[in-house]
């Protein structure tokens, strides 16, 4: 039975959301706000949703077995619409009639996060950023500034893997030094190879990994790094308003993309303290874990949704720091025009000092 | 002095009129039977003045066709009245051919007497020895030269401040003026006519493009190299146009299969506008031509080649390869500013998250595996054809160039 949440206003009754410019609940009806820890967990108004038999009535048009899986549907307690949901959508809001609603079963027992960060950028800030972002790029197609609509917009909870360890690493490295020097009929080259090597502890706080395989992970990626001193312990109250998602990418598959980069970090780090060389190549590393262990936490993250030309174009923006990314269009029919024209005239200015160099 | 010319000629035209049907005068040259051209009488004109310049001394020529007997009694006479109406230095020498008479006098002031008296016969010889009047007189104002030299170093010598090794050994000295013309064909492989026309087209050149162009054939080297005998005779004669001496000989010894010699030698400008590679090029476009015995060909190659390097502007081709590259390095940089557009990118490492302070290095080895030594011959760069090689003459002067055997 998938139990959904609101966070009810005590004074109208109304649903309350998280407001990112005071950090505290806020009732849109009543304009009253509310601090977080004065609700207590799993505190509103529950009611138990029902499973809806999915059971269309047309001519043998049923539901195809495994069709529907992966699909929740949740009853809206204001107006009492269907929600079709994701098997991991966590929080929401009501198709009908907007009301931010909480998939409460999402995120309790071993599924509930230890941290969230709430958001601190509201989806007003995150349009603006997007307009900046396009703007300040260079070679965007005229067309795509100005037809280019936001299609979607959306406030999402990302969850992800925090891994904290010690690593311990065993680094070789082939490293070069040269000295030249000359006589009258040769040039020398002397090169001297060494094998180096390094070994040590290095330790890693909170690296994060996309626990969301609806969320790209190279766009998570650029969007870090978020500050996890400012994170809390997690609230369904911070998502009212938000989408959330629990995880579905599980905690060892997300240790693997975590111990790439711990590896690699390693690798530079000890690379650092091999100096004295003309050249370092890395030849491989060993590297084993210690004292490693990992947290579920909640990011906040705004996802925009662009199109043009019939294609998508997803922006992400770190709902705590601002950072913005997002891949955009570039004209290289414009490129290749300006670099032809600009080459040419570059090529030719050069010919005609040139020509005037010879008369001096 | 100009004005004292103009009325010497004047008279001399007043005087001779039935020898003249044209005349060339220079200051110390003059010539009432048109036997020389304006270029031969510019060139002599140098000689002189270089002369009058090292040391001192006026040594004029003159050639008339006859004497009008009223005003002159003997040859002796006009040579006398010219030198005085135009020589204005103490020292000085005039030797008058007169070839109306078939004969010739020598008129020298008191304080060349000593000098000239006993050497009258060498310096007329020198010049009745030739077959042309311009150069019986080129070899009168050498022969003149020699007197002077044997006699006392130069007045002012150059040649002491930039090669003072030289003047140790040698009177020879790096010439202010060119004492010769630009073509001396001394292995005689042009006839008269041929050295007349490279001697004008040379000029050409030389005043077109600012930088002199000569030719010069040799019987043999002296016992010097091809490259040393070119520079020498470059910087010795006083060969190159303007300051710097810019300006290109060509030398010529020919020989047996084998021991010709063809050696271009470069100058001041003239060195950075032709690389090795190019010299190369053109000795080796004229060879054919040489071996054949047509020399006229090689020369026209010579010129032409060498007005292809040293016209002003750059070749055509550049113009493309230059925008070209304009394109490709822009296209590059605006490729590179336009990567800003991608921004998603997958993260590499860790390096934000790690614990500050937590490196702890528990072992570190650098152990020494071996050692080895590359030998890059420097040789290979001097064959580096773009450029334009160059090294020191004999006179201390900076020559490029290059030569080839065959």
């Amino acid at each position: 039975m998938a139990t959904l949440m609101e966070q009810k206003c005590p004074c109208c009754g109304g649903a309350v959301k998280f407001d990112t410019g005071s950090q505290k609940l806020k009732c849109p009806y009543c304009d009253t706000e509310f601090d977080i820890d004065s609700v207590p967990q799993g505190a509103g108004n529950e009611t138990a949703g029902t499973v809806e038999q999915i059971e269309w009535n047309s001519e043998n048009n049923e539901w195809a077995a495994g069709e529907t899986d992966g699909m929740k549907v949740y009853g809206c307690n204001s107006c009492g619409g269907e929600i079709v949901a994701d098997e991991t959508t966590g929080a929401t809001s009501c198709p009908y009639c907007g009301n931010p609603v909480v998939m409460k079963g999402q995120f309790e027992g071993a599924l509930r996060p230890n941290l969230v960060i709430p958001f601190k950028y509201d989806k007003k800030a995150a349009k603006e950023a997007l307009k900046k972002h396009i703007s300040t790029k260079k070679f965007v197609p005229k067309a795509f500034k100005d037809e280019n609509h936001l299609d979607e917009i959306k406030g999402v909870y990302v969850p992800h893997w925090l891994f904290t360890c010690d690593a311990y690493a065993e680094v070789n490295f082939s490293a070069e030094k040269t000295r030249q020097w000359e006589d009258s009929d040769y040039r020398y080259t002397e090169v001297s190879e060494f094998s180096v090597f390094r070994s040590g502890n290095l330790s890693f706080d909170n690296v994060p990994v996309d626990g969301s395989t609806k969320m790209p992970d190279d766009l998570m990626e650029s969007i870090e790094p978020f500050n996890i001193n400012e994170a809390v312990d997690f609230n369904t109250a911070y998502l009212a308003g938000y989408l959330a998602d629990k995880y579905d990418v599980g905690v060892d598959e997300s240790m693997n993309r975590a111990n790439e980069r711990i590896r690699q970090s390693a690798i530079d780090a000890f690379e650092d303290t091999v100096s004295g060389y003309e050249s370092v190549t890395s030849l491989g590393a060993n590297m084993s874990v210690m004292n490693g262990n990992y947290k579920y936490a909640l990011y906040p993250v705004w996802i925009l949704k662009t199109n043009w030309n019939g294609k998508d174009y997803t922006f992400a923006m770190n709902g705590q720091t601002g950072k913005f990314v997002g891949d955009i269009p570039t004209d290289n029919a414009l490129i290749k025009k300006l670099g032809l024209l600009i080459g040419a005239g570059v090529g030719a200015a050069a010919y005609g000092i040139l020509w005037l160099l010879t008369l001096l | 002095m100009k004005k004292r010319i103009i009325s010497v000629v004047i008279a001399l035209m007043m005087l001779l009129p039935f020898a003249l049907t044209a005349s060339a005068n220079s200051d110390h040259v003059f010539d009432m039977g048109n036997h020389l051209t304006e270029t031969e009488m510019s060139e002599l004109e140098v000689y002189a003045q270089n002369i009058e310049n090292n040391y001192g001394y006026c040594v004029m020529f003159g050639i008339i066709d006859g004497l009008d007997r009223d005003l002159y009694e003997t040859t002796y006479d006009y040579a006398e009245d010219v030198y005085n109406s135009v020589g204005d230095r103490d020292n000085g020498i005039v030797i008058v051919d007169n070839l109306g008479d078939n004969v010739y006098s020598v008129y020298m002031t008191k304080g060349a007497e000593s000098l000239f008296s006993s050497e009258e016969d060498t310096i007329w010889d020198a010049y009745d020895a030739c077959d042309t009047y311009y150069d019986g007189i080129v070899a009168y104002y050498n022969a003149v030269k020699g007197v002077l030299d044997a006699d006392a170093p130069v007045v002012n010598a150059p040649a002491e401040t930039t090669a003072p090794a030289i003047t140790e050994t040698t009177t020879e000295f790096v010439q202010v003026e060119r004492t010769l013309p630009l073509v001396v064909d001394n292995a005689d492989l042009l006839t008269d006519a041929e050295e007349k026309e490279f001697i004008d087209k040379f000029n050409v050149f030389t005043e077109e493009y600012e930088m002199e162009i000569a030719f010069v054939t040799v019987t043999s080297l002296d016992g010097k190299t091809a490259e040393e005998y070119a520079d020498d005779f470059y910087d010795y004669n006083g060969y190159g146009y303007g300051e710097n001496d810019d300006g290109f000989l060509l030398l010529y010894l020919p020989g047996e299969e084998g021991e010709r010699e063809l050696y271009v030698t470069t100058h001041g400008a003239a060195v950075y506008k032709m690389s090795d590679d190019m010299i190369n090029t053109m000795l080796l476009n004229m060879k054919d031509d040489i071996i054949s015995g047509n020399y006229t060909a090689a020369l026209d190659t010579y010129i032409a080649e060498l007005t292809e390097y040293v016209k002003p502007g750059v070749h055509f081709i550049w113009l493309f390869v230059l925008i070209l590259v304009g394109m490709v390095v822009t296209l590059f940089i605006l490729n590179g500013i336009a990567a800003a557009n991608k921004s998603v990118h997958k993260a590499f490492d860790a390096k934000v998250y790690v614990r500050s302070g937590s490196m702890v290095i528990m072992n570190s080895n650098d152990k020494f595996i071996r050692t080895y030594v590359h030998q890059d011959a420097k040789a290979d760069e001097k064959s580096d054809s773009d450029s334009s090689s160059t090294h020191t003459s004999s006179s201390g002067r900076s020559h490029g160039g290059g030569g080839i055997k065959f």
